[in-house]
């Protein structure tokens, strides 16, 4: 027997003790929240969506921030970069129509505001945008910061709403395609963003950068054999 | 129960064994083995209406290996070895010794040569599915699970051959 065959052999060897059963209920209720999320994704927008893209058009920007409080994911009340942020206790995170979609990304990074969190939500009329927020120990999510594609499609082939890095919030965005790799220049020397799929769409990668990269520059997406994929929309923003 | 429901757990009822042993290939740990095959049956049932006619089975398990990948890429994961420790070999254990033998081989492959040689020796997919699954050029795929494949030598020659 050759070590091939030994090792082939050995991957089909049945496991000593049996795996738990899937626990189907379980499945098919998280799969029922995956579709509903998915659908509610492309029922039209409300009204304040209809403002949030008026809004956008109106001021030229591209950064649209919510108030730091509020149920995350609800219709979003959009506020010019100037405006100052209310001070309003934060509520549970509690996906529902227009609102999160998909599975909050947990970073593991901490600092005393919380928990580095990513979330894409919807903005109706079938657009999404992405989330970067603080998750406290009892669920909440506080200093959100909101960014969406501010020029064509939301899910075409590339980069959308890079932002750069503010008080507790990373520079941060997503990426659309095949991407093994998102790099970018920070103090003369390439840096290796972080990333995680989304877990409504595997095409679609949140990356961020750790502290200190606060502004980096030249964003590039690779692919698994390094080859650079397409840009989309590089260029960072800021709210 | 609905007719899709009622194949969707007939699909579950046949596939999770396999799906069950392929994750605890790729992962060492039966844990996450149960929750990434739980979470790639969730999204299947998602998309039931969608796949249920092509073949649910082969989108099963390209999410199921694309999460596990995803989950390596996540800064808090755990990193495989980059050293295979020496097996010690008892007698009278043929299956565990070689179920030992085999995580410590598979523990010693980084998470892109894992997921071929899974791919590629347990679910017996040709190259260019392989390929395709992972999202990589087939000279990749053939690159990788030859470089895996002489790790899997070096190894068996440095201290698991028996």
């Amino acid at each position: 027997m050759t070590n091939l065959d030994r090792f082939r052999a050995a991957m089909h060897e049945p496991p000593a003790t049996p795996f738990a059963p899937v626990d189907l209920a379980r499945v098919i209720a998280e799969g029922t929240r995956m579709r509903r999320l998915r659908q509610a994704r492309i029922v039209a927008g409300s009204v304040a969506t209809v403002a949030a893209v008026a809004a956008a058009v109106v001021l030229g920007a591209s950064w649209l921030r919510p108030p730091d409080a509020g149920p995350v994911g609800a219709t979003p009340t959009i506020t010019t970069p100037s405006s100052t942020t209310p001070s309003v206790p934060p509520t549970k995170v509690e996906p529902g129509l227009g609102e999160m979609i998909g599975d909050m990304i947990r970073s593991g990074s901490t600092n005393p505001a919380g928990e580095l969190v990513f979330y894409m939500h919807g903005l109706g009329q079938g657009r999404i945008g992405i989330v970067s927020g603080r998750r406290v120990a009892d669920g909440l999510v506080n200093d959100r910061y909101t960014a969406s594609e501010f020029d064509g499609p939301d899910l075409a082939p590339g980069f959308h709403a890079a932002s750069v890095a503010m008080n507790n919030t990373p520079a941060f965005g997503y990426y659309v395609g095949p991407v093994a790799k998102v790099t970018a220049m920070f103090d003369g020397k390439p840096v290796v963003a972080r990333q995680a799929e989304w877990s409504e769409d595997p095409s679609v990668k949140i990356w961020w950068f750790d502290p200190p990269v606060d502004e980096p520059t030249n964003l590039t997406a690779l692919d698994a054999n390094g080859k650079r994929l397409p840009a989309g929309h590089p260029q960072f923003g800021r709210g | 129960m609905a007719r899709g429901d009622s194949e969707f757990v007939e699909f579950v009822q046949a596939a999770s064994g396999r799906l069950l042993h392929a994750a605890y290939l790729l992962t060492s740990d039966r844990h996450q083995a149960e929750d990434v095959v739980q979470t790639a049956l969730a999204r299947s049932y998602a998309a039931w209406s969608r796949i249920r006619d092509r073949d649910p089975y082969a989108y099963t398990r390209k999410t199921m290996v694309n999460h596990v990948i995803d989950r390596w890429r996540r800064p808090i994961r755990e990193h495989p070895a980059d050293v295979v420790p020496e097996q010690a070999v008892a007698g009278g254990q043929g299956v565990v010794v070689e179920r030992d033998w085999l995580m410590e081989l598979l523990d010693g492959l980084t998470p892109r040569e894992r997921s071929v040689v899974v791919l590629r020796h347990y679910f017996d997919l040709p190259e260019a599915d392989v390929a395709s699954e992972l999202r990589i050029s087939v000279g990749t795929v053939k690159s990788t699970n030859s470089r895996a494949l002489g790790k899997l030598r070096t190894t068996s020659t440095n201290g698991g051959s028996r």
